[in-house]
């Protein structure tokens, strides 16, 4: 029992990085190719991110994108106007993120909003600092500065960028692994699956619920910046309503609590629409959405328990 | 001398609109007894019990637990005080492992996952679940075992006293047999007090030495099982008639 405990994470964090490390091998220089890599995992990234909360503590949110918008501003606004470095400002992004989601969260809870209502809000959220950034920001985009450095986080090859987007992935990968083991991890699970039963063990849910969107919000708020060094500019359209959806069908195509279904889906899926959107982009725009929506259905249709139910199957099969 | 009770509860009223689900309800619960608390449907029951756990908070009246006024308290701190309860209508962890369900009670008091396992094949073991039963997924097993878990889950977090809703419900003959003696059992191996809500006399009248009826919100009758139920306001209770 204990020696698999021990012995799972080595081996599922060994095959994640010999999987991370070998894509940028396969595409054999081509630096538009790498840039992909890098927006592909990154999404990956936040989708096992946003497993926390919607994964193990059900909670469906819809608001990744205000969480890692306001992490990636603050970071970059943080270095253009006081001069600290990204590398330090990336942990003040995720701290001032976590910040926002606790203060929306704890009125939030304490009304007991959940649910389909928990989905609105959640979603409306990302509406709502997309307008408010454009009061604040104006219609700009705005350009980071050339400099190039390990402190700034920005560099000239786009496989370091693709380097640390893979390392934002494992680090979300391994916080899950360690709440899905503790105690917190039950009692997320404990919620999603009946919050009344989980009150009467004597779990205090608001503040468990809490957590879960500390966590999430904070790993979020973290990765903002690589989004934005990715774009090589922000604007208030980084609070996009459709890309926050579409980390939740991610979490949700993949299976709830499943981590590997997560990452499977996302990775998967994001590829197809990248390709699509730059071969049909222009003739069939909005292609790429409609890919997502049919995988939706047919997970709903013949798997509602995600691709990692369908992965465990086969492995039951062949055990 | 007054021996403390282990709960008391003190003209409490829980109102739905314009209805008294409970109507100045006063009972008390010895440490160590096994109390039936039987009644028509609407009687209020559940509400009491819900009023108790902290799922609702009763408009007027006190609760107290140990001597303890719990009355206003949230559900976690009156469970972490020695309260537990199960439904009428199990509310299984489908999606987690049997012993991972009742592992998140343990948690209240140990802890450790280790700690709380142990404590959690404990409890399963003295509940008789078998171990090939602990692997499976809540959504994989049968009602009764689903009472079996629900119970599990509940003494896991090694309360004092354990509000049990109409755990009889739905079982056969047979398993309503094994019920009784798994709740004779609990109380009298674990020392942990029992209210036991409940429409099947058979289980009513088998397990406890003392019943208290309510009907319409109110307290209408209390005493031992042989002397309630000849009592002529129960039986216009349950039948709307008087007795000849």
């Amino acid at each position: 029992m204990r020696a698999s405990i021990t012995r799972g994470p080595i081996l599922e964090i060994l095959i994640l990085i010999v999987i991370l490390a070998i894509i940028p091998l396969a595409l054999m220089g081509n630096a538009y190719y790498e840039l992909l890599a890098a927006t592909v995992v990154l999404f990956s990234s936040m989708v096992v991110a946003w497993n926390i909360i919607g994964g193990y503590a059900g909670q469906l949110d819809l608001g990744a994108y205000a969480y890692m918008g306001v992490g990636g501003i603050v970071t970059a606004e943080l270095w253009m106007k006081a001069g600290i470095p990204p590398l330090l400002g990336i942990f003040v992004g995720g701290a001032v993120s976590a910040l926002i989601a606790i203060l929306i969260g704890i009125p939030t809870f304490r009304f007991g909003i959940k649910e389909v209502w928990y989905a609105l809000l959640t979603a409306a959220l990302v509406v709502i600092f997309n307008n408010i950034s454009r009061l604040l920001m104006g219609p700009f985009d705005y350009y980071l500065p050339p400099t190039t450095g390990f402190v700034y986080l920005k560099f000239n090859s786009y496989v370091i960028v693709y380097a640390i987007a893979a390392s934002f992935l494992i680090i979300a990968f391994l916080v899950n692994f360690f709440v899905e083991r503790s105690k917190m991890g039950y009692y997320f699970k404990a919620i999603r699956e009946d919050e009344l039963a989980a009150e009467m063990v004597g779990i205090d849910t608001r503040r468990y619920k809490l957590y879960a969107l500390l966590l999430y919000s904070f790993l979020l708020g973290v990765m903002g910046y690589i989004y934005i060094v990715i774009a090589a500019s922000y604007s208030y359209r980084i609070f996009d309503s459709s890309a926050s959806l579409s980390i939740a069908i991610m979490g949700i195509i993949g299976g709830l609590g499943s981590v590997e279904g997560g990452i499977i889906s996302s990775m998967v899926l994001r590829s197809l629409g990248e390709y699509f959107r730059s071969t049909f982009g222009s003739s069939l725009p909005g292609l790429d959405l409609l890919l997502y929506g049919a995988v939706l259905i047919l997970i709903g249709i013949f798997q509602p328990e995600g691709i990692s139910s369908l992965i465990n199957k086969l492995l039951k099969r062949k055990g | 001398m007054m021996v403390e009770a282990l709960l008391e509860t003190k003209d409490v009223v829980k109102r739905f609109g314009g209805i008294r689900a409970v109507d100045g309800v006063s009972i008390s619960v010895e440490r160590g007894e096994i109390v039936g608390l039987i009644g028509p449907n609407g009687a209020g029951k559940t509400t009491l019990f819900n009023c108790i756990t902290g799922t609702y908070t009763p408009e007027e009246g006190h609760i107290f637990f140990e001597g303890k006024e719990i009355t206003k308290l949230p559900s976690n701190k009156i469970i972490r005080l020695g309260i537990a309860r199960t439904w009428q209508v199990v509310r299984p962890f489908k999606k987690m492992s049997v012993i991972d369900a009742i592992t998140t009670g343990a948690l209240l008091r140990h802890g450790k996952i280790d700690e709380a396992r142990e404590k959690a094949r404990e409890v399963a073991q003295f509940l008789g679940l078998p171990e090939e039963i602990l692997k499976k997924r809540g959504d994989e097993i049968t009602l009764m075992q689903h009472k079996l878990v629900d119970l599990a889950r509940a003494l896991a977090t090694e309360p004092k006293l354990l509000l049990i809703d109409e755990v009889g419900a739905g079982l056969r003959p047979a398993e309503l047999n094994m019920m009784i003696e798994t709740l004779h059992k609990i109380n009298k191996e674990r020392g942990t007090t029992l209210v036991v809500v409940e429409h099947i006399m058979r289980l009513v009248m088998s397990i406890s030495k003392r019943v208290i009826v309510m009907h319409e919100g109110k307290v209408i009758a209390q005493g031992k099982p042989e002397e309630v139920s000849n009592n002529p306001q129960v039986i216009q209770a349950y039948l709307g008639i008087k007795p000849v």
